[in-house]
């Protein structure tokens, strides 16, 4: 009796490490095949390092990379004791930045979230590898999953979210030196979610918008601003909608009026940077690192300096260098803000 | 040991699942490798036929002969300027040195991936291009003034009637814009009023459904 029970001990015993070894293989392999996004494509980082972060900020900006590259919350912060973080990744639609809003504020009740509205232009889904790096870098919780039902494709399944190596596995022939060498963590990305460049290449030339058939906002991009609205209501948050000053894509006057008109509807202070170039002191012959699709460093240290003076005087925000705990954090991080600043414009020369 | 038996069987059973998607994906690839062997046969024989049909309209005198070497099927929409002819989807290096220098040229860098979108303006039309590999393929020839018509004559101005009996019936009209689908392209038509407003031709390659 004692030997049968030994040897079922030792059965249950080896069915359960192979069960682990099986496991840790399938978790190990996924890590691998998965973008790492620390080559020349690094955006796709930038969502999941907001969970490392002490969540306690009076500004979160939510959206494209109208504001991962133009904002710059080391300025809100060496300028104006604003705390501040920027959940923005590459093509962010805007039911993505509803339910990044949404699993922020389980975290953390900033005073301010500024949304940047230049994604109101799409109504539906546009690329999956765009999806891909907003939402693969979020932490499970309801809202990814609701955020992954928003954003899937048809031919798109559920499950490959939950078990990305369903998605990715036939990345194995491509794999790089950097999915080695990032295989158990990457390398940080952004400066509290701002992604620095210190290129230059001036405004030359922008295209002329191309003609719509349409110009209203589709009804599902409403719906979604209807919900951040309702939601930073109820969480006592101030929403703020901005539209960064970049110059391509185009932002049609007939765009900004909606805007407006929304705006004015439900009580929302809204900016357009594109009207306040001369103010801020933009000069698109040295402040872009693309010829206007976004600023570079120069360029959103001016653009955020004019919000930070904004922020004060219109949300009634109140500078807080004086906290000995966050100016340590703060300290370090600039320091390595502006070691990188240096990295960067060596290269450049 | 009832309940290791069935973990055991439970393993076995995604083994064998993991291995059976494996299978079937392979069967899939090869399935669909079969398909597209079969696609370029197809496209080929018709290509082959048309240019036969060609051949034999050039030796009659009847018509230019235009070898088209791009991923244009001879029967989709193209935009054929001063006798250079462009399409979506097409190779930029088979047209860009007859069009010239462009008025102006503008690099779209993508928020986050590798590769330029690039625009050039020439007076009458504007060409978007997108990156495959080290090419730049055509994604959308836009129409900026009445200067140019399309193939069939379509022009910014048109009266939408003419446009409805030049194109026919079989369009998609969605938020304003009217929309002839062939093959992966499409030619998109904006009216104000009753007036053409806008002329585009664009691929669907890139659209994601």
């Amino acid at each position: 009796m004692t030997e049968m029970k030994k040897r079922r001990s030792k059965s249950i015993a080896g069915v359960a490490i192979v069960l682990v070894a099986v496991v840790v293989v399938l978790a190990l392999l996924q890590r691998l095949v998965m973008p790492k996004y620390m080559g020349e494509v690094k955006e796709g980082a930038l969502i999941g390092e907001y969970y490392d972060e002490d969540k306690d900020f009076d500004v979160v900006f939510i959206g494209d990379c109208e504001v991962y590259e133009n904002f710059v919350p080391a300025t809100l912060w060496e300028n104006y004791g604003i705390n501040s973080y920027i959940r923005g990744s590459a093509q962010q639609l805007i039911w993505q930045s509803y339910y990044l809003m949404e699993e922020t504020l389980t975290y953390e009740k900033p005073d301010v979230i500024v949304f940047n509205v230049l994604s109101l232009q799409y109504n539906e889904p546009q690329k999956e590898a765009y999806n891909r790096m907003t939402i693969d870098g979020m932490r499970w919780s309801p809202s990814k999953i609701k955020c992954i039902q928003a954003s899937m494709f048809e031919s798109e399944s559920f499950i490959e979210y939950v078990f990305p190596i369903l998605r990715y596995h036939d990345r194995w022939s491509e794999l790089e030196k950097e999915d080695f060498r990032y295989l158990f963590g990457a390398e940080k990305v952004g400066h509290n979610g701002y992604y620095m460049q210190v290129g230059v290449e001036p405004v030359v030339y922008i295209p002329e918008g191309k003609i719509l058939g349409d110009y209203s906002f589709g009804e599902n991009a409403w719906s979604y601003l209807d919900k951040m609205v309702a939601l930073c209501e109820e969480n006592d948050v101030e929403l703020v909608l901005i539209k960064a000053p970049s110059l391509y894509p185009v932002w049609y006057p007939e765009w900004d009026e909606q805007v407006i008109s929304y705006a004015e509807e439900h009580g929302l202070k809204y900016i357009n940077f594109l009207e306040h170039t001369e103010e801020i002191g933009l000069d698109f012959s040295t402040d872009t690192y693309d010829a206007g699709l976004h600023l570079n460093l120069y360029g959103a240290v001016k653009l955020t300096d004019y919000f930070g003076a904004w922020l004060i005087e219109e949300c009634d925000l109140g500078d807080r260098r004086g906290e000995e705990d966050l100016t340590q954090i703060w300290d370090d991080k600039l320091q390595k803000f502006y070691q990188q600043k240096e990295e960067l414009e060596e290269k450049e020369q | 040991m009832k309940k290791i038996v069935l973990a055991v069987m439970m393993m076995a059973m995604i083994a064998m699942l993991t291995a059976c998607t494996e299978a079937a994906d392979t069967v899939t690839d090869m399935n669909d490798t079969v398909s597209d062997a079969e696609t370029i046969l197809q496209d080929y024989k018709e290509t082959m036929d048309n240019v036969d049909e060609m051949g034999e309209d050039a030796l009659d005198g009847s018509v230019d002969v235009s070898v088209q070497t791009n991923n244009t099927s001879l029967d989709d929409y193209k935009f054929v300027y001063n006798g250079t002819t462009i399409a979506p989807d097409m190779n930029t290096n088979e047209f860009m040195d007859a069009l010239g220098e462009p008025l102006q040229y503008y690099e779209v860098k993508s928020c986050a991936f590798e590769g330029m979108d690039k625009i050039y303006t020439y007076t009458s039309f504007e060409i978007g291009t997108y990156p495959n590999g080290d090419d730049d393929l055509v994604s959308y020839i836009y129409f900026k003034d009445d200067t140019v018509t399309t193939e069939e004559g379509a022009y910014i101005g048109m009266s939408k009637a003419d446009v409805l009996a030049l194109y026919g019936d079989n369009y998609e009209d969605n938020a304003g814009v009217i929309t002839y689908s062939k093959g992966g392209m499409e030619l998109r038509f904006i009216f104000s009023g009753e007036s053409l407003a806008s002329i585009e031709y664009s691929t669907t390659v890139l659209d994601e459904t």
